[in-house]
């Protein structure tokens, strides 16, 4: 038998991994079946890539913003580049929408 | 110290590039009045740093001569002051806005290529490129005028062999020519030094440059954007000419592009005879493919198939014709339909199917070429 | 069964690449015999491949880059041989295989040469210099290690089947996609980068836990060694930033081998979105590979002044700055690809803002340098070049960063002289000067002088050769990537370059024979004491070459430049008591990591050639292997405190010795003999 804590532990990781597959799943399948138009699909896949993220930090990286005042200020940095390099990003392809053809 | 030196050496290098000879080792003025700006702009910049960096070198010699080990001296034991580093990052903040300034206004006159007397559109395809003028019924390609024979040393060669094209653009002096540059297949870049124009012609979109050319003359460039085997032999050759002369050009060329689309009707009742289909489709062969397939038609192993021999070229006839004019997707070898007239395309696809011991004996008649394409 | 593999794949299109092929394979088959007849295999199997010390492994990388980078630098002789001959002539070298030359050489330059130079660098000091035993993941770091040198192995591979990109070491598509280049060339590119990237996020992850969580007491955050520093700093640019370019690169793959469409024109793909995503990564990595060096230069400024760094703090805060803005300023790379003029005008303005935390290092070093007691050894040789020419690159950059200046010299020539300013004095003299100033404490002797300041001579004169006259070159209008041309203005400046690429080729050479004669000469060059450059930081109070338990009682800091202060103080060497000591673990060698190199190695080879039975048998290795690892119990071995108390006894018995009638514990200034 397993040890309770242990358990805790499995139980967590198998949670953990179910979400995450069915993060997964769910956009693939909305893809393929095309059960939405263009934009709510493309929405699903967006809302189901952060939520991703977060399961990913919570079950498999441990991460809990009321453990310590450090890891806050590292998930702020961390929103901070991300921020720089998703919103640099879709500034610089928005820009270029204009030239191209079929627009 | 052998560093002093060679701070010397290059400082002179320096120097001498922009003090003794200005138009030899250094930017170039350029024609247009952006460039001048352009130009303008480095040399400020160039002599704001020259400066700065005599500050800098200048401490840092000083140091290493004055406070070397050999000179005996103690090391001092100051670390910080607030005040010098505060000064130090100040600085340089408000002399990079000053630099910053000018800048971005001359990037926003360069930016700005509405309101153009002339609108051209530049496609670059591998490895030519292709001049449209929206407001005239002109268009044409552009190509590598040297022969791949004196490119590899076989002929003799003339001056700027390998920035000489068969066929310029022309632009008037003295008119805001504007420039949609766009690509056929891979990223390329139209540069003209002396306009300070760069533009990457990317497939699927459309950029903008423009220029108002000073002086009538001829202006050369290159493709910029690594684009495959030919990158280094796809010249850009514009000639400006005075509005008058442009326009007597344009009109010029008007005509005769319209005489030969009626040509082509002619062409498509008659027939041509195999000695001078074989003689201007070797032309061809050797400006539109020889690139690929080389001039013996045996193409580069794994990359470009060989025509001599090849199943296409010996085989049914109408499949070979689709191949040259619709190109086959998915690989490098591009649609030549519109690249060359109904008369080319019948003799190269003649020329391809009886050199190299490819003897089938057909002729290809630009009716045939017509046929295919117009779907009959 | 054979995929894409034919015979065509032998090297036989050109007599310089056979000339290459069969040099290559006769340096492994001579390598190969050499062990066999000296019945070395047994030992590099148990102390070199199987180890799992941040040392050896450290050793390792840096032996890798020595390597690849005689590769490269030949690859750039080639092509400088080619551009000074080329004027109206086609040259020795065709345009197909210039283009796979530059390819190759960039690429290896910077996956192969510098990153692997650096990482080797971090991972043999930085553990030393916080007070660590080793890596937060020792058998981790041990995969990064072998992942690298399997990169390098395709690369190489490239050389014997096959042929490598030609599409540029930044591979755009449309042309890098498999219409345009159909060949295997790209193939080879991508999973080199691939492994190679997948290779330092985890060293970047592994450096970064070393630092936040393997410090030792008192070392908190503000008394961090500057290299230590820089090193977190380059982490988290490694992190963020090297996943866009494992992206990119397997979009790429994935275009090319199933037939998808991210980056062509059909089917909804943007080349634009490989361009966006290749220099999100590409810029931070200009960072990743000089912030390291600005570390390895603030270290070797402070100890050959005999003076601590000037304005610690604002240095501390001007990398944090750069690492901050280096993620606001990718699009410098493609200010000609279209966008508008507000879009370049905020990044061009963000590229000058980046030059002030710059500059502010520039003068803290050089106040570092003002009135100190300047020692002009090697290293300190290497860091003043540095200063010197890193400015005149930085200037350069300067300009590069105005848009309107941009669009003219863009992918000219000067482009290229601005980032090899950028990357040969900076990060290339950086790791030169790292491995001097380091190498005693990896080897227990340090380099020969006199071939180190000739190699050094060659590097730098020349540098100024080969590059300078580029810039001009650039100003001229000659564009980069040319196999011939006839601008006969040209030729005496490319003829220039080609003898500075010559004499950087014989100053690599006088480092190979330095390296040579230091091993002969290694007794008396021997590092007796620990500390032969009247150094300042943590690893150079233990010994040279450090026990595999670095410290044997960990150390405790109360303020910057620890080793500086204590030999100040006279407490240079105290010996902690017997009750000191406790029983330490290390990890046992593994020989995981290095099966895991070799299966990602064929596999790689798989995916080039489309080998699909051998992909997916090294990828059901490759899981074999990880899951073999979590199995493992028995995974570190134990190290009695009698043991580590007994070493130390006798190592500050020979100290005494080797101190004399000086004081010990004022350390050894008195030996050094370097002006």
């Amino acid at each position: 038998m397993m040890a309770p804590a242990q358990q805790e532990r499995l139980r967590g990781y198998l949670l953990g991994f179910v979400l995450a597959l069915l993060l997964s799943l769910v956009p693939f399948a909305c893809v393929h079946y095309q059960w939405l138009d263009r934009f709510p699909t493309m929405a699903t896949i967006g809302i189901c890539a952060v939520l991703q993220v977060l399961v990913h930090l919570r079950y498999f990286l441990h991460l809990r913003l009321s453990e310590a005042k450090e890891r806050f200020w590292l998930l702020v940095f961390t929103l901070l580049l991300i921020g720089l390099m998703v919103g640099g990003s879709l500034w610089i392809m928005w820009d270029l929408t204009d030239r191209m053809m079929g627009h | 110290m052998g560093r002093g030196v060679i701070t010397a050496l290059f400082a002179t290098l320096l120097t001498s590039g922009v003090v003794a000879e200005p138009s030899q080792l250094n930017l170039r003025r350029g024609v247009t009045d952006i460039s001048a700006q352009v130009y303008d702009l480095h040399m400020t910049i160039f002599y704001i740093c020259v400066v700065i960096g005599i500050v800098v070198f200048g401490a840092m010699l000083y140091a290493m001569v004055f406070h070397r080990k050999s000179r005996g001296v103690k090391p001092a034991n100051f670390h910080e002051s607030v005040r010098v580093e505060v000064a130090w990052t100040v600085v340089p903040f408000i002399i990079l806005i000053g630099m910053a300034i000018p800048a971005a206004s001359t990037l926003i006159d360069m930016e700005d290529a509405s309101q153009a007397d002339v609108t051209v559109l530049v496609t670059g395809s591998q490895w030519k490129w292709h001049y449209k003028y929206m407001d005239r019924d002109v268009e044409y390609y552009s190509v590598l005028a040297t022969q791949p024979e004196q490119i590899a040393n076989k002929f003799n060669k003339g001056e700027n062999y390998l920035l000489e094209v068969d066929r310029p653009l022309v632009i008037p002096t003295d008119k805001k020519v504007r420039f949609l540059v766009t690509s056929d297949d891979v990223i390329h870049s139209w540069w003209v030094p002396d306009f300070a124009v760069k533009k990457d012609a990317n497939p699927g979109f459309i950029n903008e440059a423009w220029a108002k050319v000073n002086e009538p003359g001829i202006y050369r460039g290159q493709c910029a954007e690594l684009c495959g085997k030919d990158h280094g032999f796809m010249p850009v050759v514009v000639i400006a000419k005075e509005p008058a002369d442009y326009e007597a050009w344009i009109t010029e060329q008007e005509g005769i592009q319209r005489k030969a689309k009626e040509e082509e009707q002619k062409l498509l009742a008659m027939n041509m005879e195999m000695d001078e289909l074989m003689e201007v489709g070797a032309r061809v062969y050797q400006s539109a493919c020889a690139a690929c397939h080389m001039p013996n038609g045996e193409g580069l192993p794994g990359v470009f198939p060989a025509l001599k021999g090849s199943a296409i070229a010996t085989g049914e006839m109408t499949k070979h014709i689709d191949v040259v004019v619709n190109g086959v997707s998915g690989t490098a070898m591009q649609a030549f339909g519109k690249q060359l007239s109904l008369k080319e395309l019948a003799a190269v696809i003649t020329y391809e199917r009886n050199a190299w011991g490819n003897n089938t004996g057909d002729t290809v008649q630009a009716k045939d070429v017509n046929a295919l394409m117009t779907g009959k | 069964m054979t995929g894409r593999l034919s015979w065509e794949a032998l090297p036989t299109y050109g007599a310089i690449v056979t000339f290459a092929a069969v040099l290559v394979l006769s340096l492994i088959v001579m390598t190969v015999a050499y062990l066999t007849w000296t019945g070395k295999w047994g030992y590099l199997w148990r102390e070199w491949l199987t180890s799992l010390s941040h040392k050896r492994i450290g050793i390792m990388y840096i032996i890798i880059a020595f390597v690849m980078m005689l590769r490269a630098l030949l690859e750039a002789m080639l092509m400088r041989a080619q551009q000074a001959v080329a004027l109206n002539n086609p040259g020795f070298v065709d345009a197909e295989h210039f283009h796979q030359l530059f390819s190759t050489h960039g690429t290896v330059m910077i996956f192969f040469v510098l990153m692997p130079f650096i990482t080797g660098l971090i991972n043999k000091v930085l553990p030393l210099q916080i007070g660590a035993r080793d890596m937060a993941f020792p058998w981790l770091n041990a995969v990064s290690l072998w992942l690298t040198a399997s990169g390098a192995g395709l690369v190489i591979m490239s050389l014997l089947l096959g042929r490598f990109s030609t599409g540029g070491w930044s591979g755009y598509p449309p042309y890098t996609g498999i219409d345009f280049s159909p060949g295997t060339g790209v193939d080879y590119w991508i999973w080199a980068l691939a492994l190679s990237s997948i290779s330092t996020t985890l060293s970047g992850i592994n450096f970064l836990v070393t630092i936040t969580k393997r410090r030792c007491p008192g070392m908190g955050w503000m008394r961090l060694p500057l290299f230590v520093w820089t090193t977190a700093c380059s982490s988290i640019l490694i992190i963020f930033a090297f996943p866009s370019l494992s992206v990119a690169t397997l979009l790429l793959a994935l275009d090319r081998t199933l037939d998808m469409h991210f980056f062509t024109n059909d089917l909804g793909g943007n080349m634009m979105h490989y361009v966006n995503l290749f220099w999100l990564w590409g810029h931070p990595e200009v960072y990743i590979l000089i912030l390291p060096a600005f570390g390895v230069f603030s270290e070797v400024i402070a100890t050959f002044s005999s003076k601590t760094l000037f304005g610690y703090r604002s240095l501390v805060y001007a990398t944090v700055v750069i690492t901050l803005l280096s993620f606001t300023v990718w699009l410098h790379h493609f200010f000609t690809m279209g966008s508008s003029a507000s879009v370049n005008a905020f990044f061009g303005i963000m590229t000058m803002v980046i030059a002030v935390p710059t500059g502010v290092k520039i003068y803290d070093w050089i106040f570092t340098l003002y009135r100190g007691r300047i020692r002009f050894s090697v290293p300190m040789l290497y860091a003043l070049a540095f200063i010197m020419t890193f400015v005149l690159g930085g200037v350069s950059g300067v300009l590069l960063a105005i848009p309107p200046f941009d669009y003219v010299v863009h992918n000219s020539a000067f482009l290229v002289a601005h980032f090899h300013n950028m990357l040969i004095p900076g990060t290339l003299f950086g790791m030169m000067a790292g491995y001097t100033y380091w190498f005693p404490k990896a080897t227990g002797f340090r380099l020969d002088e006199y071939w180190g300041r000739l190699g050094f001579y060659g590097w730098l004169v020349g540098f100024y050769l080969a590059f300078m006259p580029l810039y001009l070159l650039g100003l001229m209008g000659m564009p980069r990537r040319l196999q011939q041309y006839d601008q006969p203005e040209w030729q005496p400046l490319l003829i220039v370059a080609g003898a500075g690429a010559l004499i950087i080729l014989l100053g690599a050479l006088c480092q190979l024979i330095q390296l040579i004669v230091s091993i002969r000469r290694r007794r008396t060059l021997a590092d007796r004491t620990g500390d032969p450059w009247d150094a300042r930081t943590l690893e150079w109070t233990i010994a040279s070459p450090p026990p595999e338990w670095n410290f044997s009682v960990i150390p405790n800091v109360d303020e910057r430049d620890p080793f500086a202060a204590e030999k100040g103080k006279g407490h240079a060497y105290p010996l902690p008591a017997r009750k000191d000591y406790q029983d330490i673990e290390l990890p046992r060698n593994n020989g995981l990591p290095f099966v895991l190199g070799v299966l990602s190695f064929w596999l790689g080879f798989a995916l080039v050639w489309h080998l699909w039975w051998l992909a997916i048998l090294t990828l059901l290795g490759s899981a074999g292997c990880l899951a073999r690892r979590s199995f493992q119990r028995d995974s570190e071995k134990r190290i009695s405190a009698e043991n580590l108390y007994q070493y130390d006894r006798k190592r500050h018995q020979q100290l005494q010795k080797l101190a004399g009638h000086h004081a010990l514990n004022e350390g050894f200034r008195w030996e050094n003999k370097v002006d």
